[in-house]
């Protein structure tokens, strides 16, 4: 018997050809961004995790105000912009956003699969011409590009405002290659974001639990940062700031980068080439000559941010399945 | 007798197998987190150690878990859409609600106690319930998940997404607004339960007694603050039961 | 006895329900609809976990929401299908009869007795999770009547279940209405409808299109005529007889050659005549039916007009 179509399918009258859905992964990464900015509580967030950055512009623009109306302000203006250094400041405003920055992530990708699987619509997505890879990649470009577009907004305010206003003042000649540094930092904290957010999402039915989870997971863990970040500070008041570190002061430094947050200032300090400095480069009374936990090894920080990122993803592709197993 | 059955499967449901895993390992990394500490802080008394931990880890342990719990009073029945089920039994919605809150009390109350338990052993070693502390910080973690539960089940009443609202309240708010000064610590739950559990002030400075609240000039006395969380926790309660009785709660078609 | 009385709904500027009186007593009865007639905001209503934007729900003379002392005397099989997955459907019974405020023992042996009824006695003990659609209504179902209410409400009951399965079903809440219980049905399947009832309370976005007994609100429908199939071996000596009738509006030949279909807008003339057509003039009728009287036909020209 000559094989024959199983339906007939006569009722077609398309002759042309069938191209090959190649850019699946991007039809789902579109719907995820397109979703993802619509969420109303986002613009706050962003709003908020902005906020280091407007206040710093507030109090330029306020000095700055003052300063053109004191006697001897041209100097005293030049003296405290001088303190400043700008990529800490870029580093500041990175490390203050994170819990916002985290929230933003719980806001967009906790129910990125988690609804799926409730939903049973993993179903639906991979009976179509739409593989394992399609919908993972899809999921995860949707979720890095919407991260990336909000980390980049202030940022990229405030490089534009200081820029125009204070080229003058080193703003470009301190560190030229600030832009790029900074090109290259959020697209890393935003993958970082992007790749635990869908392992995590993966592991679970219902968003609010993986929200829960993910949230658990940072807020704990960022804690820990503090914990070493405090020790680290008792260490230097007693000591002094020129002394050598000793193995314990070594093991707080290398630990303060022990949890999501600490990698991403550690990323954050290694690609800007910075240990950090005071904000406005004003010194603690207290704190007088205290080093700042000094800058891990840039390699390390992206293998295991690189190695995290990878056994999440790993977990995501595991859990994604058309059929239910029900034990 | 419908009440406590309540309270008991509402427990149940919280403290299912895998939950109480992922939990216990909380727990075993306090435990490591606290022998790390005294590791990089040789010189710190252990008093100060286990007071600077519990501030740092314990009472945030106590917050998460009130926002996690707190969301399974009515939120995530709503979520899961099984509400319907609850809302069309013989039973008074006040009595309903009140009883799963607290299960979440209860729940969140064990959990932070056993987070204290740890950092106790971690840094007293054997003698962790000897720690004269402990029992201090239990009555601020008891009187603490009362009043967080309270507080998140309202909000996630109120709200769809009350879990991030209870995140930056426990982690933002709680965190700034015991330290600053005026009378406006006095909006932070953390300030009194700091009170009622006599915790010492943290001389450590830096970002320690930020996180701890410690940079606050002013406190609280021990009898305003066992005053105000109980009219808290009452009026939260209170609020709670006449919101729930007063409006619809129906099966949330979109996933959150 | 449940009432609505000019009761309306609306969702922000989506009219759920639109001023809709009407009482339902005992017995099984249908309430019918399109996707989006309101079926389940009625049903909401009645079940009390929404109030009406105006008007007034009474069961049992009392105002359903969040009342206690109605559910005590309602059973609900919603339309939802989700449930606390990690446990047994003996577990969630029993949990909803411990809920209806049984003592355990006797949540525990009407659990048995239920599952039995519904036929789920051997499969009460896996995990919901692993629960076919059939079986996870036959669980919505007994926990619906764990309590043996006097008023059962049932959103779209018969969803997914097989064909054996959905006789059960309508047998058992045949007997619910004998027993006179109160049995509100809501389906937009008609031919399953027609099986279990012919009282009917029929909704059209939002609005009240009918309510009533089938045949009685067919013939309301006057404005429709009656189709009348005759089933016979000379179908066109016969239309050659009827032909001549006055109530008789159009004559149609069903290509098998073998029946013709009428349309009359006098059913009940017509019928009386069909004896005389029958035996005076020797003419081989071998049955007859209306079309118009399913439940489709119905609904069709209700909601058309």
């Amino acid at each position: 018997m000559a094989s024959a179509p199983i339906a007939d399918l006569s009722y077609r009258d398309y002759d042309g050809p069938l191209a090959p859905p190649t850019y699946r992964w991007w039809v789902i990464a579109k719907t995820t961004f397109r979703n993802s900015i619509r969420r109303k509580g986002l613009w706050w967030l962003l709003l908020f995790s902005g906020m280091y950055y407007f206040v710093m512009l507030a109090i330029l623009f306020f000095v700055d105000q003052f300063a053109a109306n004191a006697r001897d302000g041209e100097q005293m203006f030049n003296a405290f912009i001088g303190r400043i250094t700008w990529k800490t400041e870029f580093l500041h405003g990175w490390s203050t956003a994170q819990m916002w920055f985290l929230l933003i992530t719980l806001l967009i990708g906790a129910g990125a699969i988690a609804n799926d699987n409730r939903a049973n619509a993993l179903l639906v997505y991979l009976s179509k011409p739409c593989d394992k890879r399609d919908y993972l990649m899809g999921k995860w470009v949707g979720l890095f590009l919407t991260l990336l577009l909000l980390m980049s907004i202030p940022i990229a305010l405030f490089f534009a405002y200081a820029g125009l206003s204070y080229s003058e003042y080193g703003f470009f000649s301190q560190d030229r290659t600030v832009i790029l540094r900074l090109l290259v930092m959020m697209p890393l904290g935003a993958a970082f974001y992007a790749s635990l957010m869908i392992g995590v999402s993966s592991l679970f039915n219902q968003g609010r639990m993986a929200g829960a989870a993910m949230a658990a997971v940072y807020f704990l863990t960022a804690f820990f940062t503090k914990l070493m970040e405090g020790a680290w500070t008792v260490m230097q008041v007693d000591e002094g700031a020129r002394r050598d570190l000793s193995p314990i002061k070594n093991l707080v430094a290398n630990l303060y980068y022990a949890s999501i947050d600490g990698l991403q200032i550690g990323m954050a300090k290694g690609v800007l080439g910075t240990d950090g400095s005071p904000p406005f480069g004003i010194q603690p009374r207290r704190g007088e000559g205290m080093q700042f936990v000094p800058a891990p090894d840039l390699a390390t920080v992206l293998a295991i941010m690189a190695a995290i990122s990878a056994l999440a993803l790993w977990v995501a592709w595991k859990r994604i399945r058309a059929v239910e197993v029900v034990k | 007798m419908i009440r406590g059955f309540l309270v008991s499967t509402c427990l149940m449901d919280i403290a299912r197998p895998q939950r109480v895993l992922g939990w216990g390992l909380l727990m075993v990394l306090l435990f490591g987190v606290g022998r790390l500490y005294l590791y990089v802080s040789p010189e710190e008394p252990v008093a100060d150690a286990y007071n600077q931990l519990s501030s740092l880890l314990v009472y945030r342990v106590l917050m998460l878990g009130a926002a996690i719990f707190s969301a399974s009073v009515i939120a995530q029945e709503v979520e899961q859409k099984t509400i319907v089920y609850l809302a069309t039994r013989p039973i008074p919605r006040p009595d309903l609600i009140l009883s799963r809150m607290a299960a979440a009390m209860i729940a969140v109350a064990t959990l932070s106690l056993a987070a204290a338990l740890s950092v106790s052993f971690s840094v007293y070693g054997r003698e962790g319930l000897s720690n004269p502390y402990l029992l201090r910080d239990a009555k601020g973690l008891v009187v603490g998940s009362m009043a967080y539960v309270s507080l998140f089940t309202l909000t996630s009443l109120w709200m769809n997404r009350s879990m991030l609202v209870n995140l930056i309240f426990a982690f933002g708010w709680e965190t700034i607004v015991a330290n600053l000064s005026g009378n406006t610590y006095r909006l932070s739950i953390f300030t009194y339960l700091k009170a009622i559990a006599e915790k010492p002030t943290s001389s450590s400075g830096g970002p320690l007694s930020l996180l701890s609240g410690d940079r606050g000039v002013e406190f609280v006395s021990v009898s305003t603050a066992w005053g105000t969380m109980a009219v808290l926790t009452v009026a939260c309660c209170w609020a709670c039961a006449w919101w729930f009785q007063r409006f619809a709660y129906l099966p949330r078609e979109d996933a959150e | 006895m449940i009432e609505l009385d000019h009761a309306s709904r609306w969702y922000a500027q989506v009219i759920g329900l639109n001023d809709v009186t009407c009482e339902i007593g005992p017995g099984v009865t249908a309430l019918l609809g399109m996707n989006g007639a309101g079926k389940t905001t009625m049903m909401r209503l009645i079940t009390g976990q929404l109030r009406p934007t105006t008007g007034k729900v009474r069961v049992f003379g009392m105002n359903p929401f969040a009342n206690p002392e109605v559910y005590k005397l309602l059973g609900y099989c919603p339309d939802v299908d989700d449930f606390y997955e990690h446990m047994t459907g003996r577990e969630f019974v029993e949990l909803m009869a411990r809920m209806s405020g049984m003592i355990p023992d006797e949540a525990s042996s009407r659990t048995d007795r239920m599952l039995q009824r519904v036929g789920m006695a051997e499969r009460a003990d896996r995990k919901i999770g692993g629960y076919s659609k059939g079986m996870r209504q036959r669980i919505k179902l007994a926990q619906a009547m764990i309590h043996e209410p006097e008023v059962v409400l049932l959103d779209e009951p018969l969803n997914g279940l097989d064909p054996v399965g959905r006789r059960e079903f309508i047998d058992l809440l045949a007997g619910f209405g004998e027993q006179g219980k109160i049995v509100l049905v809501s389906s937009h399947i008609l031919f399953e409808v027609e099986q279990m009832t012919r009282s009917l309370l029929l909704l059209h976005r939002g609005r009240l299109l009918a309510v009533g007994d089938l045949r009685v609100i067919r013939e309301l429908i006057d404005k429709h005529p009656h189709r009348i199939r005759i089933e016979t071996t000379e179908p066109r000596t016969v239309a050659e007889k009827i032909a001549a009738l006055p109530f008789v509006l159009s004559i149609q030949f069903d290509p098998s050659g073998r029946a013709l279909e009428i349309q009359t807008k006098e059913a009940d003339r017509f019928y009386s005549f069909l004896p005389t057509l029958s035996l005076e003039c020797g003419l081989p009728i071998e049955g007859f039916s209306s079309p118009d009287n399913s439940l489709e036909s119905v609904f069709g020209y209700l909601v058309d007009s």
